[in-house]
């Protein structure tokens, strides 16, 4: 098996186990830890698809609401320190690229383009 | 009983948002399709498949410099905030474009492999050890890959769901996301073409980076100059707007002591919150007539030096105050009673 077939393979069953997940946590799980998502149900159709790409965030979360969710002083934390990190890490990298696509622009890291003659295209069919 | 979640949620200003978002959708992918091909030179003609592959790809690539910069425009200068309140709609729109800009190209280059699309994609080209044909496909994926997570995980269950902590540190992916774009981009059709509009692309990329580092320079800017302003004994009120015409705001200044900022007229003063009579709570009276009104016995001071109005005598101090960048502040230490302040003259106050 290729690599390029593995990785569709893994990524076939993380669909199957992120359907089934989500079969079970919006037919039944959702009515349990969400207050605002009983006898409505035009939404879990919405929803689905994300539940299954994260369903192992959605089971963990889930578990976690059911014993009786977080400290309510983490809630009311955002990571504005870790904003900060990650917008100027981005920039950064952003730079960088910059710096590559005009290093490209002037003097291109790939070779240049070698005219076929006759007599290369014979050696290198013969 | 709570708010009951709805598939999605508009009101007029939603509305208008996204009619103009499509809109400029619209007619940027019609310029792009229709127009763009008139004018580019016959040695460069593509097929319209290749087009329609560019024309998404730069739009989803486009769009989501555009939502970038809304963030740290929104933070440098107030007027962007009406911007960033639905950057969602253009988030969810920025995966739909990028998600057509990949069947593009599945379709075009690889609609005749043997194996199935995807794996021909995934299989084609494995030299990740070299810069040269480095496989920029797989950066493209990657970023769509985050975009879904994003896109998919954008409604307000999510939010309520995974609470806003973990909601947002999910979504702080777009940083990445918007990186592997950009690498993909250099790598791939820039390495390729080197055109103007590419370049122009990649300026973009240069806008949203420059745009990061300004904010975050002003807000530590503003952090520093704080600190400053703090050690100097000016304590932080917070924005004018908070205080109601005719109006007081009380600050605490230590266990006993009160300030009272009064807003007249579009000038704000502040003096001693304890009325010169009972120590009667100024800051809960009104203005009237011009003078700060103890809500107690009526005595009077005016805004300005806390004296009251001939021929009665009485004094309260009086407090500096200094405005900052939007931001209101009160020197801790109080004026003699009856010490001349002048008033902060809001903008545009007459």
């Amino acid at each position: 098996m290729s690599g390029a077939e593995t990785l569709l393979t893994i990524a076939w069953i993380w669909l199957v186990l992120g359907a089934v997940t989500a079969l079970v946590f919006l037919a039944y799980g959702v009515d349990r830890v969400l207050e605002s998502a009983r006898d409505v149900y035009l939404f879990r159709v919405l929803v689905a698809p994300g539940v299954i790409l994260i369903w192992p965030l959605v089971l963990w979360r889930w578990r976690q609401l059911e014993r009786g969710g977080i400290a309510w002083r983490d809630h009311h934390q955002p990571h504005r320190k870790l904003a900060g990190i990650i917008e100027l890490a981005m920039a950064a990298c952003l730079f960088v690229l910059l710096i590559l696509a005009i290093t490209i622009g002037t003097h291109s890291p790939f070779p240049e383009p070698v005219k076929l003659s006759a007599l290369t295209m014979a050696g290198g069919l013969g | 009983m709570s708010v009951k979640f709805e598939p999605v949620l508009w009101n007029k200003s939603k509305w208008v948002y996204d009619a103009v978002l499509v809109g400029s959708i619209g007619t940027f992918l019609a310029g792009f399709l229709y127009i763009a091909p008139m004018i580019t030179p016959h040695n460069e003609a593509v097929d319209a498949q290749i087009w329609r592959a560019r024309a998404f790809g730069t739009c989803a690539y486009l769009l989501l410099t555009i939502i970038l910069m809304i963030g740290p425009l929104a933070r440098l200068d107030r007027r962007f905030l009406a911007l960033l309140y639905n950057r969602r709609h253009a988030g969810v729109t920025t995966f739909f474009l990028a998600t057509a800009h990949m069947l593009f190209i599945l379709d075009w280059y690889f609609a005749f492999s043997q194996t199935p699309p995807v794996e021909a994609l995934l299989s084609s080209n494995t030299s990740f050890g070299t810069f040269d044909g480095f496989p920029f496909e797989f950066l493209g994926i990657l970023a769509l890959l985050i975009l879904a997570v994003m896109a998919l995980t954008s409604h307000d269950f999510w939010l309520s769901f995974l609470g806003p902590r973990i909601w947002k540190n999910l979504h702080f992916m777009v940083y990445p996301a918007y990186v592997l774009a950009t690498a993909h981009l250099v790598l791939g059709a820039w390495a390729d073409q080197r055109t103007f509009g590419l370049g122009l692309l990649l300026a973009g990329a240069g806008v949203v980076a420059a745009l990061h580092c300004a904010a975050a320079l002003k807000e530590r800017q503003i952090l520093q100059r704080h600190a400053e302003l703090a050690a100097e004994g000016w304590r932080k009120v917070g924005s004018p707007d908070e205080i109601q015409d005719k109006c007081a705001k009380v600050v605490i200044i230590n266990d006993d002591e009160r300030a009272a900022i009064f807003k007249f007229k579009g000038k704000l003063s502040a003096v001693s919150n304890a009325c010169a009579h009972q120590n009667g709570p100024l800051g809960e009276g009104k203005i009237v007539y011009g003078c700060i009104t103890c809500p107690w016995h009526g005595f009077s001071y005016r805004l300005a030096d806390g004296t009251s109005p001939p021929p009665f005598k009485e004094k309260i101090p009086t407090y500096r105050l200094k405005l900052e960048g939007g931001t209101l502040f009160i020197h801790e230490q109080a004026n003699p009673p009856g010490t001349y302040v002048e008033p902060i003259v809001l903008q545009g106050a007459s």
